[in-house]
């Protein structure tokens, strides 16, 4: 992958934790306590079992979250059209008690940008924007606008944003990840899930971000996508200096691996030639 | 099935659903605001609905001016405000517009492009329908106040006409400052003298209501201003002859054309018959057509014993302050010289009193309603598309583009829904006009100009209710405040 425009020398984003508690206000706890030192230009995978807190660690770092997927709940269902919304938000309706708890974060997360800050920190809330702008995303679900077309996806963001898309990098992308012509000019609700899938990545890669972060993004792909998706990903990572974060259950080509268990961080393995490969 | 149901079927990939549970109650306040306004709404077009039609029923007649508060002069300025500065403002949305329009179509890669494609991915046919009905009422209304306000004074600019009045500076001198066309009366041999002691010609008339019909119609008015002038100024100004009459059923009378009486038909005025020599056509009055007709005829068999309404002073124009001074000094404090544009605005602002307030109320209640459906239809459409909204927060978009792309998105459903709101005013339009007669009320570029100004008002308002969705949709926000 060649380009002119990205420095990696200057352009890298590191995400630092520092006891980082996110509890529910019924007292149950999400994460407990999470510091972590995720250096510039690192390739790390989040690993664990289903509930362990690996998603919401993800976002929280990115510094998204989205509400959690909920079964409606008995009359709720009968709501769940576009004519009862109106009507239910005038009669502000109460089914059954609260199932879900909002949640309380607690401790530290920041930032260091090399490019903006000179190598220093960049600190919530202030440059929130700036940092957003350097955070790829690509959550669980690929969320995509099925009125669109797939290419409509991927641009769309940068184009809001009003950031230049370096379209030499992205066809790389678009050919890393198997999207053809065809397939970008389809509408994103008649593509395949594996297809949905590689268009959110696509997403997250429009605006060359510093930083990426993927909640299971091979999770809908086959075997073969599979593996070409860990190598685009490795080698976003070691040729433009990106620092990617995988929440995964797969193998991954990540230099670094963290394990999670209900909320903690119970292991925390790092490969020794990280550092050494890129002098950080 | 329902939409949604459809949605999620044609379209896989959104996931466009109605709120959860949890999610409602976070928006609860809107929710409580948005009823608020629907009860708000429903209570003024309930309390006022009453009102509002005994006062339209009332305009077919001379009502008495009650509305003098300071809600109701309110009201009016609003009314003339939204007709004079309507079209101006629909001139600035249209260039707005179409600036808009060129710009995306000029770029089609751009960030307004981007912010129009992310807006219109779901059908907005019902919402533009819904809000060119809301503005074609508007449109009907406010050309209702202007037909019934001006139209009213088309028998005095006539009369003005004939006598070859200067509108500003010929006197005219009545009994009171009360109202034209309601029983006020002179002492006529004084003004008389007045006017001729200081070199004046006084040209005394009668301005009262009558009632005319034509005899093979189904439907009449209900009133008739009539204004009878001496016979030689009707015949010197419209070359017609009134000449003396022995029998009261050979009167002769000017109308308006919307009687339906040919020239040289007959028509019944005060239940006598009367031949038409001229038909004149004016703007219509609510439930009115003006008759002019002879003095010495109408003393005669129309008001017999009935002293003159007031009197013209010719050859003394701009004397009004030195006329209203004599009258004052030697008949009644009550008299009042004034120009025929001052007898003509006091009729006006009564008719503006009896027609305005309730047109008003009409317009606002329906706004109110109307406010309250376009909130729940824009706080629908963001709910239902809040996944939507959220990726893209999540890419790093702002919130103020996405709130941005909606407004605009807003403005320009507004902008389109004003050709086809014209189907819907000109039903209103001839709703009226078949319901009141002689009315011919018009949709006009002031009246089209005041619904897209109450319409435009009314999205601008309510994008307050979106843009909180979106704020509340923000989830970065509030993690950004947490941390």
């Amino acid at each position: 992958m060649t380009h002119t425009e990205y420095d990696p020398s200057t352009h890298r984003l590191g995400i630092h934790s520092k006891h980082l508690s996110v509890t529910t206000t019924t007292g149950e706890t999400l994460l407990d306590d999470i510091t972590l030192n995720i250096r510039q230009g690192e390739f790390v995978a989040i690993h664990g079992q289903s509930g362990a807190g690996k998603s919401l660690l993800a976002t929280a770092l990115c510094g998204i979250r989205f509400t959690e997927k909920r079964e409606p709940l008995g009359v709720e269902k009968l709501l769940r059209s576009k004519i009862a919304t109106a009507a239910a938000l005038l009669l502000h309706l109460h089914t059954e008690k609260e199932a879900e708890s909002p949640v309380r974060y607690q401790g530290d997360v920041t930032y260091s940008l090399s490019e903006q800050t000179g190598h220093g920190r960049v600190s919530l809330p202030h440059d929130y924007n700036i940092l957003r702008r350097n955070i790829g995303f690509v959550p669980q679900e690929p969320l995509l606008d099925g009125n669109l077309t797939a290419e409509d996806n991927i641009l769309i963001p940068s184009r809001l944003k009003q950031i230049p898309v370096n379209h030499e990098i992205l066809e790389e992308v678009f050919r890393q990840l198997d999207l053809s012509e065809e397939t970008r000019q389809k509408k994103a609700g008649k593509l395949s899930g594996g297809q949905k899938s590689r268009v959110a990545i696509a997403r997250a890669l429009a605006a060359t971000p510093n930083a990426l972060v993927l909640d299971e993004p091979t999770a809908n792909l086959n075997p073969e996508l599979k593996d070409e998706t860990n190598q685009m990903l490795e080698s976003l990572n070691r040729q433009l200096g990106m620092t990617v974060i995988a929440v995964t259950h797969e193998d991954t080509l990540a230099t670094r691996r963290i394990e999670m268990s209900r909320g903690r961080v119970v292991s925390d393995s790092s490969k020794a030639d990280f550092y050494s490969r890129n002098s950080l | 099935m329902t939409q949604v149901a459809k949605l999620r079927t044609k379209h896989a990939a959104i996931r466009e659903i109605a709120p959860t549970r949890q999610e409602l109650r976070r928006f609860s306040r809107t929710a409580k605001i948005m009823a608020g306004i629907a009860i708000a709404g429903g209570v003024l077009a309930g309390g006022t609905t009453h009102q509002a039609q005994d006062a339209f029923e009332k305009i077919g007649y001379t009502p008495t001016p009650s509305v003098n508060s300071t809600g109701a002069e309110a009201l009016i300025t609003l009314t003339d405000d939204l007709r004079e500065y309507g079209p101006p403002v629909l001139g600035i949305g249209m260039v707005a517009g179409g600036a808009l329009w060129l710009s995306r179509r000029r770029n089609p890669n751009g960030q307004l492009a981007a912010e129009y494609a992310i807006t219109h991915q779901t059908s907005r046919r019902g919402r533009r329908i819904f809000y060119a009905g809301v503005m074609g009422l508007v449109v009907g209304a406010s050309g209702l106040g202007f037909a019934a306000s001006e139209g009213a004074n088309a028998p005095i600019k006539a009369m003005a006409d004939m006598v070859g009045a200067d509108e500003n500076t010929t006197p005219l001198i009545t009994g009171s400052e009360v109202l034209p066309l309601n029983t006020t009366t002179i002492d006529y041999p004084k003004v008389s003298a007045i006017i001729k002691k200081d070199g004046g010609t006084p040209v005394p008339f009668i301005a009262a209501l009558g009632h005319v019909k034509n005899p093979d119609a189904t439907r009449n008015p209900s009133t008739a201003p009539t204004i009878l002038l001496p016979s030689a100024v009707i015949e010197q100004s419209l070359g017609i002859s009134m000449p003396e009459i022995q029998n009261c059923d050979d009167m002769s009378i000017v109308v308006g054309d919307q009687l339906g009486v040919p020239e040289g038909g007959t028509a019944i005025i005060n239940d006598k018959k009367a031949t038409v020599v001229k038909t004149v056509h004016q703007m219509p009055g609510l439930d009115r057509v003006g008759v002019i007709g002879s003095l010495e005829q109408g003393e005669k068999c129309l008001y017999p014993g009935l002293p003159m309404s007031g009197a013209l002073a010719l050859g003394l124009d701009g004397k009004q302050a030195m006329l209203q001074q004599q009258v004052r000094e030697q008949i009644d404090l009550v008299y009042k010289a004034d120009s025929f544009a001052g007898f003509e605005q006091r009729y006006k602002e009564f008719w503006d009193h009896s027609v305005k307030p309730p047109q008003m109320i009409l317009i606002l209640s329906s706004l109110a309603l109307g406010s309250s459906a376009i909130a729940g239809m824009q706080t629908s459409e963001i709910l239902t598309r809040r996944k939507n909204i959220g990726m893209l927060l999540s890419q790093g978009v702002d919130k103020k583009v996405i709130k941005r792309s909606y407004n605009i998105a807003a403005h320009g459903d507004t902008l389109l829904a004003t050709t086809p709101s014209l189907i819907a005013a000109v039903a209103l339009a001839d709703l009226y006009n078949s319901a009141q007669f002689g009315i011919a009320e018009a949709v006009n570029i002031s009246s089209v100009g005041a619904g897209y100004t109450a319409l435009f008002a009314t999205t601008l308002g309510t994008s307050w209710f979106r843009n909180r969705m979106i704020n509340k949709i923000d989830r970065a926000a509030e993690l950004r405040s947490s941390v």
